[in-house]
């Protein structure tokens, strides 16, 4: 038998892999593919207190192996999360999933942190400090280990979960905002987030993105996301989630050597939507290749 | 159901210098209807890309497409014979139920490869009984497409071209000069718009840049007056009294 299961302090995983924040949608529309209960959890689309309409179109540009997003934390709002999705989670998944949690000032945070992490179907909540999309609060706290720490703090207070903490990868010392955010209560760091980039059409000389800037992901980011989880994983001593152009099965045994506990599938479930079901069924096969029965010794081979 | 699976390019000709018809049959397990789109994976491209459904079959499924960029240039050259994931069927194809009854003057308006899902929704009407006008606009004579496919389904076909060397001069709106009593439009958003802003009854099929194209990433959402709307999984086509203009 081959042992999937990783454990992010308490929580144990069925296995390490979970659809990232803002390619999952709430899971509804996959649910309508494949079986959820096969994933190790998901993380839902960045929900902020208030309904967000996000940014004017167009919001999306390919890039070479990637995609430039600009949506802009498009969501219905904490209340119509809890009260209208968590239920209709609750009929087609009966692990516990990761709310990716928004807001552009520390109140709103607390507000939607409070409501949220309430719900027994809650198993962890995924603070984003790393949006590059909105204005107010996401990256600009995200980028300032201050901020960052002052934040994490605030939200532990009344988080009643787990509480990760997203960083953006947009900074110069990633290890020191991991430990700001260790230092002020988090359970646990995820990263990376998108990185700041455009797109241009040439024949306009124009940007492509109505909101000029974009977060870049996909394959493309990967580099800069295994070397960013590497120096996180030597940095603090709370389970580390890795993601960034993820999507393989060897994808996932990399993020896991440079230190993480668990990997998150971002950009790939867009274009191929049962990339997550697809690795989690490979994965036993990768690990037999290795010589292993147990997918935790691959972690930080690489630290 | 929506699903992805493979198929092969059973026909990949050019229409013009720009437009060609694909033809793609699979796993004759699939449904489309008028108005939806496919996702095609291209080698070599991160995201799909969108293209309307302009005719099917049991095992086929024919769409027409302008290169219009890198992924375009390559489908162009493409042989019969090559195999391309399809993510199929996408969004909510046109309403034909909401055509009032008794509507005698039915107008479908395409501009450019706004041609294809009209081409489809022809068809379907004709097959249910209707005699729909169908107003194509081009640029000019070189841009102009499938016109005898058009004519051969015995439609009333009007042309349209920006540069009078074709049809009527002027755009497919001019077909609105004499009133439709409910209409169906797809093309580029200045067309869209004009006919919107009549306010008469009617459909039109949007466009937009695309993550995923079944609803999960938030890539493509207009607002409309009934509230944010995901023209992959909400639209593409909109009714046009829900249009904000
Ligand atoms: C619902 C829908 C139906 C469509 N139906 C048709 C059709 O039947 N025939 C046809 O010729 N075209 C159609 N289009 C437009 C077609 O998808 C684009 O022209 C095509 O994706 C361009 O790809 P490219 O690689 O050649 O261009 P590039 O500019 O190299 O593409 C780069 C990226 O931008 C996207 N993109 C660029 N232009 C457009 C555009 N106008 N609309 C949406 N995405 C774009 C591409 O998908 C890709 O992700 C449709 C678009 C949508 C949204
Ligand atoms: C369309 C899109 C929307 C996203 N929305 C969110 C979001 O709401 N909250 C968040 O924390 N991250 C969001 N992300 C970032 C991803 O969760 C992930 O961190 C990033 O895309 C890198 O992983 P990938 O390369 O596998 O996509 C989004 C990414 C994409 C592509
Ligand atoms: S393209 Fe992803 S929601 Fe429409």
């Amino acid at each position: 038998m081959i042992n999937l299961s990783v454990k992010l302090n308490d929580w144990t995983l069925k296995n390490p892999v979970i659809p990232a924040s803002g390619t999952f949608g709430y899971g509804l529309e996959f649910s309508m593919l494949y079986d959820l209960n096969v994933l190790g959890a998901f993380s839902t689309k960045g929900t902020t207190w208030e309904p967000r309409v996000g940014n004017p179109l167009p919001r999306i540009a390919e890039t070479a192996s990637g995609m430039l997003n600009a949506v802009g934390l498009q969501n219905p709002g904490a209340q119509a999360v809890k009260s209208l999705y968590f239920p209709a989670i609750r009929r087609v998944f009966s692990d516990k999933l990761i709310v990716n949690v928004g807001g552009h000032d520390e109140e709103s945070y607390i507000k939607a942190v409070e409501l949220l992490s309430d719900d027994p179907i809650v198993g962890a909540v995924e603070l984003n400090i790393s949006c590059p999309n909105v204005k107010a609060g996401g990256m600009a706290i995200g980028t300032d280990a201050g901020l960052a720490a002052g934040l994490t703090a605030a939200v532990k207070k009344v988080c009643r979960c787990q509480l990760i903490v997203k960083l953006s990868p947009n900074v110069t010392d990633i290890a020191a905002i991991a430990r700001a955010a260790e230092d002020a209560g988090a359970d646990g760091i995820s990263l990376i987030n998108t990185l700041l980039g455009m797109a241009v059409d040439y024949r306009t000389g124009r940007p492509i993105i109505a909101n000029t800037y974009a977060g870049h992901s996909g394959g493309a980011i990967k580099p800069v996301a295994l070397r960013m989880v590497h120096q996180v994983a030597k940095a603090v001593k709370i389970p580390v989630i890795g993601m960034g152009g993820v999507e393989t099965a060897e994808d996932v045994i990399e993020f896991m050597s440079v230190g993480a506990t668990a990997v998150m599938v971002g950009s790939k479930n867009l274009t191929d939507p049962f990339v997550c079901k697809k690795i989690i069924e490979r994965l036993p096969s990768v690990l037999q290749e290795l010589g292993t029965d147990d997918i935790n010794t691959v972690r930080g081979r690489a630290l | 159901m929506l699903k992805t699976a493979d198929f092969v390019i059973a026909k990949n000709r050019a229409l013009n210098q720009n437009v060609y018809e694909m033809v793609l049959t699979g796993a004759a397990d699939f449904s489309v209807a008028a108005g939806q789109f496919v996702n095609l994976s291209l080698p070599g491209k991160f995201l799909r890309r969108p293209f309307g459904v302009c005719d099917y079959t049991a095992d086929s499924i024919t769409l027409l497409y302008k290169v219009a960029g890198g992924g375009t240039a390559d489908m162009a050259a493409m042989a019969a014979g090559t195999v391309l994931n399809v993510m199929l069927p996408l969004g909510n194809g046109f309403t034909l139920g909401a055509i009032p009854a008794g509507t005698g003057d039915v107008l479908l308006a395409a501009g450019g490869t706004g041609a294809a899902p009209i081409y489809c929704l022809t068809k379907t009407l004709i097959e249910r009984g209707f005699r729909p006008r169908v107003a194509l606009g081009f640029n000019g004579r070189d841009d102009a497409f499938y016109l005898a496919e058009f004519r051969a389904l015995a439609a009333d076909v009007e042309v349209y071209s920006v540069s009078g060397e074709l049809g009527e001069k002027g755009f497919p709106t001019r077909a609105l000069e004499k009133e439709p009593g409910y209409y169906f439009a797809c093309g580029p958003q200045g067309m869209l718009d004009a006919f919107a802003g009549t306010g008469l009854p009617g459909q039109l099929s949007y466009e937009s840049r695309m993550g995923c194209g079944f609803g999960v990433c938030m890539g493509c959402t207009m607002v409309t007056r009934k509230g944010a709307r995901r023209i992959c999984a909400d639209g593409p086509v909109f009714l046009a009294e829900d249009i904000l203009l």
